[in-house]
């Protein structure tokens, strides 16, 4: 059975600027059917079940490389997909978030197949570097598989950064957009890891909601993309010159968490500084 | 592998003025063998070495008929007058024990590149394989030629294709005179008889459920033509060599109008290895990774150094396995 798709989706597909070939593929294998499909998908959840709301739309550059870097909650990147639909939904000119997913997943059937056809590549720096250089946008979530293992209490904070987006940015003069996605740790909200599961499975570990089944409640989600940082270098400076300019962004993804928490009215997580 | 210095060798570049010398075509009489003689033979004096009968062999062509591993290798650098050595000789038979595979591929080849050095050859062009990298889950999307060679982490019977590879790397790094270039084409396809060919053959197709990785093809005229490049004066070092931009596998079957069959992952292991194991295929099980996770290049390196193009298209290398075999 086929996904009836909205025309306005398909529409939307036909506007992200990527070299499509007469089959309406990509060479990295990005396909215009699968990505049609993804989007009526997340789509749905977006606007339907998350009611995701997109702030600082206009701080992602509408063509040429870019970063966008984010935070992690909630058992499962439920808000790396959101982040997806919002660069597809809410820019002015749709484009391609693509994210650099965990290894595990490739060996997965299906879920490698998905992930190709729709642009979600298996985190290599080599590959990273490549999409980059192509002018593509990247999604990274420097937290990794350690900010989808935070538990309910710990939703907004964050937890350490890795520094190898920072050293890709500078080698190809990359600008990096934080992000700061609220409501992940809502919609899953985790009470305990289950590492036992995930080594069953081949995954890192398994979410464990207080409900047991680690299904998303439709729990209300936000984006807030900041302004564009900058950083000069080549990516070979010394670690301490990285870390500084890795606690840059992640101030600045701290900075929209908690003062969007203060105007909702609720108390930031006590390591979000 | 000894030293390249012997006493017993003549002067390097003794060949005359205007003398271009011979190209040596090890496994000459195999398929790609035949296809590089055609084109080679029209501009260059060709000798071609092979242990089997070069039946069709044009009137201008040399042909020796005997093994690589034999003493009279010598003998073809000794006289021949050679410029250049492209190496098709190599053994990649699933059913043909390690042992054999060894003393043909590493033991056989290491012995030639020793006359090379020893008869001040100019020019050695391997014909690699973009396979050594291996297909794996945690690939890049482009492999480029500085990437590890994992290929017999899970497939151990083509350790010695990734010898070949390492044996002709150490050859270009201790022999700076002879130009040496490592050919690493990806999947080639035509009347050759190679397992992705053959598995296009196939009457239906088998894929497995849940993985269709994106596949780089190469007509086997574009890797005569990538050879071509590679034999001009200058030229050396590693390259990738793809075709046309690539597609899903499926989109490849569906090309020729196949039927395909998904089967999972768990079934298609156990199935082949029993098959292979009785005779009934010619795949083994571990090639069945070529057909669930990526293994393409990046060309780049080729495509501006060495200024090869591919020339057929993506419809014509995929219809290019239906030609005679």
């Amino acid at each position: 059975m086929r996904l009836p798709i909205d025309p306005s989706i398909r529409a939307r597909v036909d506007r992200i600027e990527i070299p499509w070939n007469p089959h309406g593929i990509d060479p990295y294998g990005v396909s215009k059917a699968h990505l049609a499909r993804m989007y009526a998908m997340l789509g749905w959840l977006y606007r339907r079940y998350f009611r995701v709301d997109t702030f600082g739309a206009e701080h992602v550059p509408l063509t040429g490389r870019a970063m966008l870097i984010g935070n992690h909650s909630g058992g499962v990147a439920i808000d790396g997909a959101m982040l997806i639909t919002s660069a597809f939904m809410a820019l002015e000119r749709p484009r391609l978030a693509q994210g650099m997913v965990e290894k595990f997943m490739g060996r997965m059937p299906f879920s490698s197949l998905w992930q190709s056809r729709t642009g979600q590549f298996t985190g290599l720096p080599e590959t990273a570097e490549r999409l980059l250089n192509d002018d593509r946008l990247l999604m990274v979530f420097p937290e990794g598989a350690r900010g989808t293992a935070k538990l309910y209490w710990e939703r907004h904070s964050l937890v350490e950064f890795g520094t190898g987006f920072m050293r890709l940015a500078m080698k190809t003069h990359t600008p990096i957009v934080p992000v700061a996605i609220l409501g992940g740790g809502e919609a899953l909200p985790t009470v305990a890891n289950s590492y036992a599961l995930g080594a069953l499975v081949g995954a890192p570990y398994v979410p464990v909601p207080a409900y047991l089944v680690p299904v998303p409640l439709p729990a209300k989600m936000e984006v807030h993309y900041g302004a564009p940082m900058e950083f000069a270098g080549t990516g070979h400076e010394d670690d301490d010159v990285i870390n500084a300019n890795v606690e840059q962004v992640k101030r600045a993804i701290a900075t929209m968490l908690r003062g969007r928490l203060r105007e909702l009215g609720r108390e930031p997580a006590e390591g979000l500084s | 592998m000894s030293e390249t210095s012997h006493a017993d060798a003549p002067p390097r570049s003794a060949r005359p003025a205007g003398d271009e010398g011979a190209i040596v075509i090890t496994g000459i009489v195999g398929r790609m063998g035949k296809q590089v003689c055609r084109v080679l033979h029209r501009t260059h004096p060709v000798i071609g070495v092979d242990r089997r009968d070069f039946l069709d062999r044009p009137r201008d062509v040399v042909h020796h008929q005997f093994d690589l591993r034999r003493k009279k290798m010598r003998d073809v650098f000794r006289g021949g007058n050679v410029r250049a050595v492209v190496h098709l000789g190599i053994m990649h038979d699933p059913r043909a024990s390690t042992r054999d595979h060894h003393s043909w591929n590493v033991v056989g080849f290491g012995k030639m590149l020793e006359y090379m050095a020893q008869y001040g050859v100019e020019k050695l062009v391997v014909l690699s394989s973009a396979n050594i990298y291996g297909p794996r889950p945690d690939n890049p999307q482009f492999i480029t030629e500085e990437a590890p060679l994992l290929g017999s982490q899970d497939f151990s019977e083509i350790r010695d294709l990734i010898e070949i590879d390492m044996l002709a790397q150490s050859f270009f790094w201790r022999n700076t005179k002879t130009e040496t270039v490592i050919l690493r084409p990806t999947h080639i396809l035509g009347s050759v008889r190679n397992a992705p060919s053959n598995y296009l053959r196939l009457p239906v197709v088998p894929t497995l459920m849940g993985f269709d990785p994106m596949v780089q093809v190469i007509h086997q005229a574009d890797v005569v033509r990538a050879i071509e490049c590679a034999l001009a004066p200058g030229v050396h070092g590693i390259f990738n060599v793809a075709g046309p931009d690539p597609v899903p596998l499926t989109r490849m079957i569906k090309m020729l109008g196949r039927p395909i069959v998904p089967v999972p992952h768990t079934l298609g292991k156990k199935m082949l290895t029993d098959m292979f194991r009785y005779r009934l295929s010619s795949f083994p099980a571990p090639e069945l990774d070529h057909i669930r996770y990526v293994c393409m290049v990046d060309d780049r390196r080729a495509r501006t150094l060495m200024k090869y193009a591919h020339r057929h298209s993506l419809l014509e290398t995929v219809r290019a396995v239906e030609d005679a075999v």
